[in-house]
């Protein structure tokens, strides 16, 4: 994997520092989920916890640190275009993060799955996640969790069905 | 005649004997007294009459102090054996209570004569009249009167506790008093002051031609220094929205220009302390300047910015042209702290921040804060 290229708002010190003009802070906080989502999918990390220490958000070359609150906000925001969910209490500060939302991932795995005509026959989830077939595929190696989530969607669609074999998940589309 | 005193013929401290007179008798208004034939001495502090040799002996005469002095007179009395002869006419002011006993309580006129055998000298006229303008009685008066002070001073117990506290307080409301006078003849002269630079200034003004330009400049410049030459003050008005009025423009003329180099914009504290330096006397409150500002529809106006401050700015100035300058600087500079831009275009720090406020709510710049500060930069998020 190659080393992830930071934007250049990561270098800028305002960026640390939440903007008060309206318009500012609009573009400021747009720049940030794109900034997590992208960190995300490049280093495919679907969990983040606001409380850790990350170089994500915290430039030590500029000695800039995101405040806690504004990653709460910038997280807040992601989960409202459906781009993070909380997961566990409320202040628990881990995120799931979703750089396709759920529903953009079920149509992918879906579309994968009618063109490859692998419907009507029981999937794995490891051969789905890690196997070869699908090495060239978004979802390849994404977590098991967002992965469960994207299907049970298209199961309550009826356009597949989410089976349990020995402590394994299986799947078959139809 | 009630102004005399009996007492011995003793001197006191600082008092000097300045000439006799012989052979003198003492009218009291018109009439005649007693006191026929005897020797007036006349002392820095007093006049002294007694029988002759009896003020040399020190024994008991009587005295009338130069204290009780009004003014001198004489009169030509015309003898039938003596032909013409001068009599002193002494008129005296009233008596006053420290006074001692004397040979006459009670008098209804209130002056005496001196008459002499020959009449008075001239000499000893003289020397009156020029005792009595040295006034050395008066250094001395305290020490010669038996007053009432000392008395008070033996008092104790509470009586004598509160008395003197009384007396103090009385010291100090005159001492008070007499400040109070001093500032208001100052305050007269000041005044007279005003008025001859006017004056001088209106003749600069008619004779602009005789005068060279040098001169002229140099006049007004000393006269600028005299700070406001009229001004606007309470009493001159009935109406105190018509006052505060005259103070806005006031407040427009003296500062306008002062205010145009400064970028358009001055803070209210600002304002308040520089028209009370230029007025010098006749201060005004500062709710008078806050509310001739808030009047002002000139060339400036009061605004007061979303974080409280209040500033007085040239009604051609605008935000847009405050948030260019800031972007163009910041352009130049990458990024500045307050302080660095306060210094850099010599603006007080407070009133920099407003500016950076104003370009930051136009979207102009953005800010950084952190342990180092807060400092703002060239607003990339819009710009890139």
């Amino acid at each position: 994997m190659t080393e992830f290229e930071f934007p250049w708002e990561y270098n800028f010190p305002p960026f640390f520092t939440l903007q008060k003009h309206t318009e500012t802070r609009k573009q400021q906080i747009s720049r940030w989920k794109e900034l997590i989502l992208t960190y995300a999918k490049q280093n495919n990390q679907a969990v983040i916890n606001i409380n850790d220490e990350s170089e994500l958000f915290s430039n030590s070359k500029i000695n800039r640190t995101l405040d806690r609150e504004i990653r709460e906000v910038i997280l807040t925001e992601l989960c409202k275009s459906k781009n993070a969910e909380i997961v566990g209490s409320k202040n628990s500060g881990t995120y799931e993060i979703y750089w396709l939302t759920v529903d953009e991932w079920s149509n992918v795995i879906y579309s994968w799955a009618v063109n490859s005509g692998m419907t009507n026959s029981v999937l794995t989830f490891f051969e789905l996640l890690n196997g070869d077939d699908t090495r060239d595929q978004q979802f390849h190696q994404l977590n098991e969790q967002v992965f469960m989530k994207a299907l049970k969607q298209l199961e309550g669609k009826g356009k597949c069905e989410v089976m349990e074999i020995d402590g394994n998940y299986g799947v078959k589309f139809f | 005649m009630n102004r005399f005193e009996f007492c011995t013929a003793t001197l006191i401290d600082g008092e000097t004997v300045v000439t006799k007179h012989d052979s003198v008798k003492i009218y009291d208004g018109h009439e005649k007294t007693i006191f026929e034939d005897g020797e007036l001495t006349l002392t820095t502090h007093r006049i002294f009459w007694g029988k002759s040799g009896e003020f040399s002996k020190g024994s008991n005469i009587i005295q009338l102090r130069l204290l009780y002095v009004k003014s001198l007179d004489e009169e030509i009395g015309s003898s039938m054996f003596f032909g013409k002869k001068k009599r002193l006419i002494v008129r005296l002011n009233e008596t006053t209570p420290g006074k001692n006993p004397g040979p006459m309580e009670y008098s209804k006129f209130s002056f005496i004569k001196f008459s002499g055998a020959n009449g008075i000298s001239l000499n000893f006229i003289q020397a009156l009249n020029e005792t009595l303008l040295a006034k050395v009685f008066e250094i001395n008066e305290t020490v010669l009167s038996p007053s009432n002070t000392p008395r008070i001073k033996q008092r104790s117990g509470i009586v004598g506790i509160e008395k003197s506290i009384q007396e103090k307080q009385k010291q100090t409301d005159k001492n008070i008093s007499a400040a109070f006078q001093d500032l208001n003849k100052l305050m007269g002269y000041a005044k007279e002051m005003v008025n001859i630079s006017k004056s001088i200034s209106q003749k600069i003004r008619d004779r602009q031609s005789e005068a060279s330009e040098d001169e002229t400049l140099k006049f007004k410049s000393l006269l600028m220094s005299l700070g406001i030459d009229d001004p606007v003050t309470k009493e001159n008005f009935t109406n105190n929205t018509d006052y505060l009025k005259s103070l806005g423009n006031e407040i427009c003329q003296s500062l306008l220009d002062i205010m145009t180099e400064q970028g358009g914009m001055m803070t209210i504290t600002e304002v308040y302390c520089r028209i009370n330096r230029a007025r010098g006397f006749e201060l005004v409150s500062p709710d008078d300047v806050l509310n001739a500002c808030k009047l002002l529809n000139g060339p400036m106006k009061l605004r007061q910015y979303p974080s409280g401050a209040m500033i007085l700015q040239l009604e051609n100035h605008n935000d847009e042209q405050v948030a260019e300058e800031i972007a163009k600087l910041l352009e130049q500079k990458g990024s500045l702290s307050i302080e660095e831009c306060a210094r850099e275009n010599n603006l007080s720090v407070f009133l920099t921040h407003e500016r950076f406020l104003i370009a930051e709510r136009a979207g102009r710049v953005c800010r950084d804060e952190s342990v180092e500060g807060l400092r703002f930069y060239p607003n990339l998020f819009l710009i890139k």
